[in-house]
Parts: C-alpha cells; structure tokens; sequence
C-alpha cells in the first residue's frame, strides 16, 4: 500500500467564537490523487484546507502531510511545508502592483532563489498555464481566467507536491472555469496531488474524480470516480466505502 | 517531509536581497511620507536632547574634576622644616581623623614634577638652586572635610600653607549628578515615546501590506525574509533623524566653543574634537538601534498574531 500523503485522523475544528466546522474528520489521499470536496456552504471545505497547509491547527486530532504531523511542525518548518504546497483562491490574490511575472518570481524570490534562475523558472510555469504572452502586464489588464492562470503558475514555481484549490473557478465563467480544470489535470498527470474544493456540479460530473462530500463538518460521502452531491440533489452515484 | 534537500536555494546572492529590500523601503517610505516624517523628527529630538545632555554632563565632569583636583590637601613646609620630621608630622596629621594617606613630597621632587610638567616650555637650569618647598599630599576620605581637616593641618608646626579644592567643586559635583539622573530619566521615557511612534509608523505599513505579507506566508517566505524590508525601514528612519541631530549638535558645539573660550577663558570645556567623534557615531547608533527596535515590535506583533 503506497503511503498517503496526506492524511487526517479524528480531526476537529472548533474556531475561538465556538462554530464547529469539523467534526471526526478521517481522510487519506495517496500521493497523485485528484480529490474534489463539496457540500454546502459553510459545510467545513475551506477550513479542512487550511490545516493542511497550516493556516490554522485542529482543536483535535492529527494532520499528516507527506508523514510528518503538521500541527507538531516548529513556527520555522511552516515555510518549508508551504512551499511543498501551492494554494490558490476563487480571489486569485495577486499582488495588484506587481507584473504577471513579478507575482510569479516573488513566491521564488521569497524561498531565497538565486536571481539566475527566476527567469527559466518563471518562464517555464507561465508556458504551462498558457500566459507567457502576457507577462508584462499587471492582473487588472487581466480577465478573472487568466489572473487565476497567473496564481496557479505562483502556485506550482515551487515544485509542490500538493496543490490545495479553494473554488478556483467560483468566479469565472464556463470557458475560463473549463481552462482552469484542464491545467489542473495536467498538473496532475504529472504527478502532483490536488485536492480541489467547490460548487461546480458540472465540472465534478464531467471530470469523474474521486468525490468528498461534506456536511456540516463531516465527510458524509467519499467515492472514486464520483458525481457531485448535496444533501437537496440527491445522489444517483456509484457509492464507495 | 524532505525540505532540506528541496530547498537548497538559500541566499546566494545577498547583493540581490539587499536591493530587493532597499527597492521595498524607498516605496513604503514614499507611500507613507507623514509617518516617515514623525518617525524621523521624534528621533531627532530623542538624540537632540540626548547629545545635549552629554555635552553637559561630560564638560561639568571636568569642570568639576578640574576644580577638585584630587580631593586632596596640598600641605607646604616653611624653610624651618627638616626632613627628619616627616614621621612626626605624619603621626598628627593621621590623628586629625578622615586623613586617608599622608604623602611626603621632598623638595627635589617637586622639582623634578614641575621641570616634567614644564618639559621644554621653560628652561629651569636658570633657576639657582630649588625655589620649591618640601610639602605633603593629603588625601581625605571624604570631601565634605577637606577644610576643617586642612585647617587644623595649618596649625601644626613648620606649615606655610595648605591648598585643597574648593567646596564649590562638590557643590558642582552635586548638581552634576542631580543633572546626569533627570537626564537619564527624561531619556528613558522618550526612548519609549520614540519606540511606540516607530511602531506604530510601522504597523501602519505593516498593515497597508499585510495582504502582500499573507501571500508572502502562502507561498513559504520565512519570517525573517518578511521582517527584513520592515526592520530596515525603521533603520533608515532612526538614522536619518539622528544623524540631523548628530550634525546640528556638531555644528552647534563648534560655533559656541570658541565664543565660550573668548568670554569665559578659565573654563575648561571639552574640544569639540575629543567628544564630537564618540557623541556622532553614539547618537547614530542610538537612532538606528530605537528604529530597528520599534519596526521589529510592531512586524512581530502582526506575525504572532
Ligand atoms: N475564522 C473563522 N472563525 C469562526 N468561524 C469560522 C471561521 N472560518 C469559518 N468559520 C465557520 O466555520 C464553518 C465552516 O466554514 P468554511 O469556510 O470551512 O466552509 P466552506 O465549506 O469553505 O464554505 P464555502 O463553500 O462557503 O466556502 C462555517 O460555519 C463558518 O462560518
Ligand atoms: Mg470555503
């Protein structure tokens, strides 16, 4: 059995004003799987995500990432765990004063890169995401697809292992959002695992991946080659343990 | 996790990150310029008051080391006293009380001190024979009875005069001190003003750029490499201020030494050269030290939190 490289065991979530967003969570995704996570609204997607990149730390329970626990990391191992993770958002979060460029070489020049080797890399991860083009130009001259092709290059500058999108398509429109999913299966293909959460129910369809579904805080459905879900759409998948 | 070995690329090129971070201060400073502004003024006055203080408590010191001589009683023998009674008058001068030593200079001592003093500046073998008198150095325990003690050492035998640093001198010493505590005082609280202004011009930056400061997290900046452009601005605002308070104290003290020198001559205040130099490179310390200090609170603040 090949190792998981992400893996979450009993874990809870309860945010300093009491909310409960994760409730006995157990989750395990091999290395080079795409996972989609849907369910409502509030149901815990975003949350789940930012303990494995360790925005926040669960109240319970243990948060593995290629076999190291994640809430036992030091403050100063956090960045390395980063930069064995891209993260994008349905806000994109580009730097609005930086170049397509810039905002790409800034997530290297941060890890200490030397300057010889921005360029290439920069060059090569715009060529991947089909925006070479348009290196120059600052995120405003950009449509919403294109900005979340330039944070989705940021995303993978540094060779992550794992790449966490939070509804990267939840503001764009069925082109761009088609774009964006086919980068993240090349992705993919070569081997970096995604674990992608939204709202999409056409794109979860198509796409026959394995599906997670939450409720509430809980994972209350976990198939291969799944269909969207939601508590009011109800299923007509092929169910998996 | 294997990030040792899949992050090799650390700092190979400092030159690089420097101009990166200067870039990035010379925005923030632009984007900012009141704050700037209060930052840099407040250091100055911090180092203004600061340098003005040295200047006193430094030129009062000598004055008063000057006045004082060494707390000692000068005692000189008439041309009845022999050698030979040295011993005697060392005996009632211990039982006077608060005496701590009693030293014999002979005559030819003297003489040899006062020709070294002298050095070349006067040829003392035109001189015949030795004008000086034997004498005894005096040290007391305790300033406070330098003249009731040398009064009584006036009345023994063979005494011609005695000499002994005046009361004013402890007077000043007093003062001096008094001076040397409010300063430190009054110091001490504006180094903390000055603290709490830098940060907070900081913390304003900090929060103009936190959302570049979470992408920088997102994407594994390490928190030393987001302090830097902070630390740094807060450096330059340190220096900037104290090295204008640096320059107006410099030229200020070489303007007025000289008008000090013409009007009052018997004072003995410092050369600007022996204390400018130390004053200059303290007070610019000083500044960048409270910058570097106030920008690291408030940056330090926003990464805990
Ligand atoms: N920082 C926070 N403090 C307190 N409660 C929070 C915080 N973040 C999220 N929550 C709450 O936790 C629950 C889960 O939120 P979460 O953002 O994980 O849901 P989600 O599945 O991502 O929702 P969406 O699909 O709308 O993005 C919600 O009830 C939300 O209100
Ligand atoms: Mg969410």
């Amino acid at each position: 059995m090949v190792e998981p490289i992400i893996e979450l065991q009993n874990v809870n979530l309860i945010y300093p004003n009491g909310t409960r967003a994760l409730k006995n969570i157990d989750l395990s995704v091999t290395p080079g799987e795409f996972v989609f996570l849907v369910g409502h609204t509030g149901s815990g997607k975003s949350s789940l995500m930012k303990l494995i990149y360790r925005e926040n730390d669960p109240t319970l329970g243990l948060v593995i990432v290629e076999g190291n626990e994640v809430s036992e990391m030091k403050r100063s191992q956090i960045p390395y765990l980063r930069r064995r993770i891209g993260v994008i958002f349905q806000d994109f979060r580009l730097l609005g004063h930086k170049t397509v460029f810039e905002n790409v070489a800034y997530a290297l020049q941060v890890t200490g890169a030397s300057r010889s080797v921005i360029p290439r890399k920069v060059n090569k991860a715009l060529t991947l995401v089909n925006l070479r083009e348009k290196a120059d130009r600052l995120p405003s001259q950009l449509s919403g697809g294109e900005q979340q092709r330039a944070a989705i290059a940021r995303a993978l500058i540094n060779d992550p292992v794992i790449l966490l999108a939070d509804e990267p398509t939840g503001n764009l429109d069925p082109d761009s959002s088609w774009d964006i999913m086919q980068i993240l299966s090349k992705v993919n293909a070569r081997g970096t695992t995604i674990l992608v959460a939204t709202h999409n129910q056409q794109m979860v369809d198509i796409m026959q991946k394995r599906v997670i579904v939450m409720d509430h805080g809980e994972i209350i459905k976990d198939v291969q080659n799944g269909m969207y879900f939601s508590n009011d759409n109800h299923p007509h998948n092929n169910e998996e343990a | 996790m294997s990030e040792e070995k899949d992050t090799p690329r650390r700092g190979p090129s400092g030159g690089y990150y420097i101009e990166c971070f200067l870039r990035e201060v010379i925005t923030n400073i632009r984007h900012n310029p009141m704050m700037s502004v209060a930052s840099v003024s407040t250091v100055m006055v911090l180092a203004l008051i600061l340098g003005f203080f040295v200047i006193i408590v430094v030129n009062l010191d000598a004055l008063a080391t000057e006045l004082t001589g060494e707390m000692q009683i000068k005692v000189y023998m008439d041309s009845n006293f022999n050698p030979e009674q040295v011993n005697t008058f060392k005996s009632q001068a211990y039982e006077i009380g608060h005496v701590v030593k009693v030293n014999f200079v002979p005559k030819d001592e003297a003489f040899r001190r006062l020709r070294q003093r002298l050095n070349a500046k006067l040829d003392l073998n035109d001189l015949d024979g030795n004008p000086l008198p034997d004498s005894f150095e005096v040290p007391v325990d305790d300033p406070n009875f330098l003249e009731p003690v040398a009064q009584k050492i006036a009345q023994l035998a063979n005494v011609a005069t005695v000499d002994y640093g005046r009361e004013e001198a402890y007077k000043l010493m007093k003062l001096n001190h008094v001076i040397r505590l409010v300063g430190f005082v009054i110091l001490v609280m504006l180094f903390a003003s000055t603290l709490l202004i830098i940060s907070n011009t900081i913390r304003l930056t900090v929060f103009a750029r936190r959302k570049e400061i979470d992408i920088m997290q997102l994407v594994g900046a390490a928190d030393w490499f987001i302090r830097w452009p902070f630390i740094l601005e807060g450096v330059t605002q340190g220096m900037i201020g104290s090295a204008l308070a640096a320059t107006l104290i410099d030229i200020s003290y070489r303007i007025v030494v000289p008008q000090l020198h013409k009007s009052i001559s018997f004072l003995p205040i410092m050369a600007p050269a022996q204390i400018m130099p130390f004053l200059n490179i303290g007070l610019v310390f000083l500044g960048c030290a409270v910058g570097a200090l106030g920008s690291l609170i408030s940056i330090n603040r926003h990464l805990k939190a």
